[in-house]
């Protein structure tokens, strides 16, 4: 979902002519500001706390607007602070919050199938810890190379890979299990 | 349910929590547009409406420290006490801009997780001043004394960032050097980068012990102020 370079570049001519560094701020954060809430979303699955996120990880951009010499890099560089932000927020939740949750109970409809295995999936999710979390979504919602991922959160493309292949193993476990207690109802 | 059922899955899952039409709420757009004007030079009254939760925090913060300031022998010092040269453990190339950059904020010099939380956590500010179950505040020596025991243990000597796998609850230090570069490390059942060795174990829980009783062992030049 990256932005492409033609548009890229266009925006650099955009905001290069943008006089004040308040107006092009405000100029970029406005054009990033639904997809960077998403992808907050995506990483902490929750609608409250990606909004709280979003918001000060472009008060971090803002504070650091010194450090962006091309305007045309602001997605990358704006999209590592706000990763970092996230990450940040979910080392910070009680982990045994996850722990407790109360077992899903058997459903009928397919409906419901479909919500419960949203379910499942999200607390699956919920239980990995932050780096693994964030290379999960930025692999499986904004469909990223492990390159482009490592490029993104600046860490080796190695440790990305060691990052997806515990995240996906532990995942894939945790998925089996709840399918095997599924069956069994 | 194969790789490619999990890759199926995990992406459905995306697609339904998160839609591509979905826009910020309005509420956001309006206090990002304010960013600007809060960093403007009357920052306060112009922040006060988006900020004031945290300014009423901050406003309770500094009445505390003004009593605790007023209630503390001598007059504290304010400026960082750590003026030494760079210490050990991070002594060595740092990957700048990874992750662990921005793990601690700015005027943190060390902070130690216990549990991925902040509950048992430790935190050592730049002026010596630290955070825990009760506050005190290291001298030079002091400092120098606490970021060495983590420059022994060796769990910062693999890498900035290194995530160590073992059976035991997830814990982390992360420590900054002067140039502003961090380097940081987690151990625990979380973790995944590789398994700790028996070594690392034993460094671990050693530096475990000392950061969660500093007064067992730091000498008494080493405290500016003791935990009431």
């Amino acid at each position: 979902m990256g932005m492409g370079e033609s548009a890229a570049r266009s925006e650099l001519v955009e905001i290069a002519g943008v006089r004040g560094r308040d107006e092009a701020f405000r100029r970029l954060a406005d054009r990033h500001l639904a997809s960077s809430y998403r992808l907050a979303r995506a990483i902490l699955g929750d609608a409250l706390e990606a909004e709280d996120a979003t918001h000060d990880a472009f008060v971090t951009a803002w504070r650091r607007w010194g450090q962006l010499r091309d305007p045309a890099a602001f997605e990358h560089w704006f999209e590592r602070i706000l990763v970092n932000t996230c990450r940040d927020r979910l080392r910070r939740r009680t982990r045994q919050r996850v722990r407790e949750v109360e077992p899903v109970v058997a459903v009928e409809d397919d409906v419901a199938r479909a919500t419960q295995d949203r379910e499942i999936i999200g607390r699956a999710l919920a239980r990995l810890d932050a780096d693994h979390r964030v290379v999960v979504a930025l692999r499986f919602y904004r469909d990223l190379t492990v390159d482009e991922i490592a490029h993104r959160l600046g860490i080796r493309a190695g440790t990305v890979k060691s990052r997806l292949h515990y995240a996906l193993r532990r995942l894939h476990d945790d998925l089996d299990a709840a399918d095997a207690q599924e069956s069994l109802r | 349910m194969n790789e490619r059922q999990l890759d199926q899955r995990l992406r459905a899952w995306y697609r339904a929590e998160v839609s591509d039409l979905e826009s910020a709420p309005p509420s956001l757009g309006r206090r990002v547009a304010a960013i600007p004007e809060a960093a403007a030079p009357r920052p306060v009254r112009l922040r006060w409406a988006v900020l004031r939760p945290a300014a009423a925090l901050l406003a309770v913060g500094l009445v505390l420290a003004l009593l605790l300031g007023a209630l503390a022998a001598g007059a504290r010092r304010d400026a960082p006490v750590l003026r030494s040269a760079a210490w050990p453990a991070l002594d060595r190339p740092c990957e700048r801009g990874s992750t662990a950059a921005a793990d601690l904020p700015e005027d943190l010099v060390l902070r130690f997780d216990d549990q991925g939380g902040f509950a048992q956590s430790f935190e050592l500010r730049a002026d010596g001043s630290f955070v825990r179950a009760g506050q005190g505040r290291l001298s030079e020596r002091g400092m120098t004394l606490v970021l060495d025991a983590v420059a022994t243990s060796g769990l910062l000597a693999h890498g900035c960032h290194l995530d160590l796998w073992d059976e035991e609850r997830i814990r982390g230090v992360s420590v900054r050097s002067l140039d502003g570069t961090s380097a940081v490390t987690h151990w625990g059942a979380y973790s995944g980068f590789r398994s700790i060795t028996e070594r690392e174990r034993e460094a671990a829980a050693e530096l475990t012990r000392l950061l969660r009783d500093l007064e067992a062992w730091l000498p008494p030049d080493a405290w500016i102020e003791r935990p009431r």
